[in-house]
């Protein structure tokens, strides 16, 4: 069952009542709810918004803002979804902000090329373009797509924990997951037979 | 087979059913092999592009907390009376604005033959909402705004249930007292169709909205609530009621929090704030005055939109329009 939680920021307090619970909690207990949530999921929102802006720091910056837009709020916020998937959706919309506001657009393109290329055997100039174009993909996935595929691979959580977090079927996992992988094969289709090849090789030469 | 179903039994989440199933396609030719092995390679290289965060989310909690005591700062003495005299402006403005509202009411009612009192019921809410205000005057206003629609919708089904719908709305036309002019329609059912609609507010058939636009002014660090809700009728020219940078003031800077659509009949209502997705209440905000042209990424702002559907704000292009869906 996904945390399902409504946030309650009338200034200068911030109140939170567990729908779960059902009881609201006193303040002492919010801020410290407020706080377990900031902690559970800012490793993940931080990797999130890291994958999307391509810098540590900015990242953070993009996960603070939305925590304390969050506190700052001084009228009812309620959220009538997951925590996580209010929280992602925030931080991706967050940053694709940044992005468009900042016009970083070419420090952004730059930072993705010189990203960390260790650890493999394929020519550095294709991995690198193999890179960008995995990169841009993601990029161009719808968020929700997104948020499922990112929580997958680079949060290696399993289809049904996704599912909890954000709140949604586990069928829809399975579907966005799908589409996800759809979408990249068919946007790497240039470079899959040489990297095919070279899978066929390593494979043989393994055995 | 599905890719949904290779991608399930390549990442070990498919059952022992599924996973024979796979294994039969796999082995059936060398073609779904090379299918499979293309998605396996995929999946494998995807994950050279991730980013571990490095960060601590406790170190993180502290500087957050940090940014949250800076602004705690108790209010000055000279920053209240700076207070007071922006509420005695407000109050000067309110006044003003009761008067006018007043004044207007009394020529509504005198054109009014009484045959049509519910809409003179919501524009009267309408026009008083356009006065700017400060937090508690906005929730006063908003909870009569509240009190109308519910004496409107009556017979709703599901009055918070939020919907996916498709309106058109010109860009505006021109300006009237502060106040842009749009035009709004409805997509007819074909069109509808057309962009794979899962659900469309009244049903495709023409239906009066209410569109409120939440905005926050901020003068001297000091912000204040204005909320201007307006309602269109289908395929008439109506007002759009908003405030524009040139009626603040210079000091003054403003936002756009969050617009509603809501459909009178149902009580259906679309919420577009900073978080929605793709589009925010600002880029909205932005589109409809004509401020930003060209695409904005379809994608989610609705409930259980998860299939493989456009779903959500799209600028088309082709007719200048924007069409919500």
């Amino acid at each position: 069952m996904a945390e399902a939680i409504i946030f309650n920021l009338q200034h200068p307090d911030l109140l939170m009542h567990n729908d779960s619970a059902g009881i609201p909690h006193s303040h002492a207990d919010n801020a410290a709810l407020f706080e377990s949530i900031f902690k559970t999921h800012f490793k993940g929102l931080h990797g999130y918004a890291c994958s999307i802006v391509k810098d540590e720091t900015t990242a953070e910056e993009m996960v603070q803002n939305v925590f304390y837009k969050l506190w700052e709020r001084k009228s009812q916020v309620q959220i009538e979804q997951s925590v996580a998937a209010y929280l992602y959706r925030a931080v991706y919309n967050e940053s694709l902000n940044y992005l468009r506001h900042n016009k970083v657009r070419a420090t952004y393109q730059q930072q993705s090329m010189s990203t960390n290329t260790e650890g493999t055997e394929t020519d550095p100039a294709t991995l690198r373009e193999l890179q960008q174009r995995i990169d841009s993909t993601i990029n161009e996935l719808p968020e929700q797509c997104r948020t499922i595929f990112q929580m997958s691979r680079f949060e290696d959580l399993k289809y049904k924990n996704i599912a909890d977090k954000l709140g949604i079927s586990v069928k829809t996992v399975e579907n966005q997951m799908g589409k996800a992988l759809r979408i990249l094969r068919t946007k790497l289709m240039d470079y899959l037979p040489t990297l095919l090849l070279l899978f066929i090789n390593m494979k043989k030469m393994i055995l | 087979m599905s890719d949904e179903l290779l991608v399930k039994y390549l990442l070990g989440e498919a059952s022992a059913i599924e996973k024979e199933q796979v294994q039969l396609y796999i082995n059936k030719n060398i073609d779904n092999k090379k299918h499979y092995d293309e998605l396996a390679l995929t999946w494998g290289k995807s994950k050279i592009v991730a980013v571990e965060s490095t960060i601590s989310a406790d170190a993180a909690w502290e500087r957050f907390k940090q940014r949250t005591e800076k602004k705690a700062v108790p209010i000055s003495l000279l920053n209240r009376y700076k207070w007071l005299k922006i509420a005695a402006l407000l109050l000067l403005f309110i006044g003003s604005g009761t008067f006018m509202f007043l004044n207007r009411q009394k020529s509504d009612i005198a054109k009014n033959d009484g045959s049509n009192s519910t809409k003179s019921i919501v524009n009267k809410t309408l026009e008083f909402s356009n006065q700017i205000t400060n937090n508690e005057q906005v929730n006063k206003e908003n909870k009569k705004i509240n009190a109308t629609t519910e004496t409107l919708v009556n017979d709703s089904k599901s009055p918070d249930k939020r919907q996916i719908a498709e309106i058109k709305i010109s860009r505006p036309k021109l300006k009237n007292n502060g106040y842009k002019k749009i035009i709004a329609s409805y997509a007819k059912k074909a069109e509808a169709a057309a962009y794979k609609t899962k659900g469309v507010i009244c049903n495709g058939t023409p239906c009066p909205i209410e569109i409120c636009i939440t905005q926050t002014i901020k003068c001297n660090g000091q912000p204040s609530t204005v909320s201007s809700c307006s309602t269109l009728e289908p395929d008439q020219e109506g007002k759009l009621h908003y405030k524009t940078h040139d009626k603040i003031g210079r000091h003054c800077t403003m936002s756009v929090d969050e617009i509603t659509i809501k459909t009178l009949s149902t009580g259906e209502t679309i919420v577009l704030n900073a978080n929605s997705t793709p589009s925010t209440a600002q880029d909205f905000f932005n589109y409809i005055t004509g401020k930003k042209k060209g695409g904005i990424v379809a994608g989610v702002f609705h409930d259980n939109c998860n299939d493989d559907q456009d779903c959500g704000l799209k600028f088309d292009n082709n007719f200048g329009d924007l069409i919500l869906q």
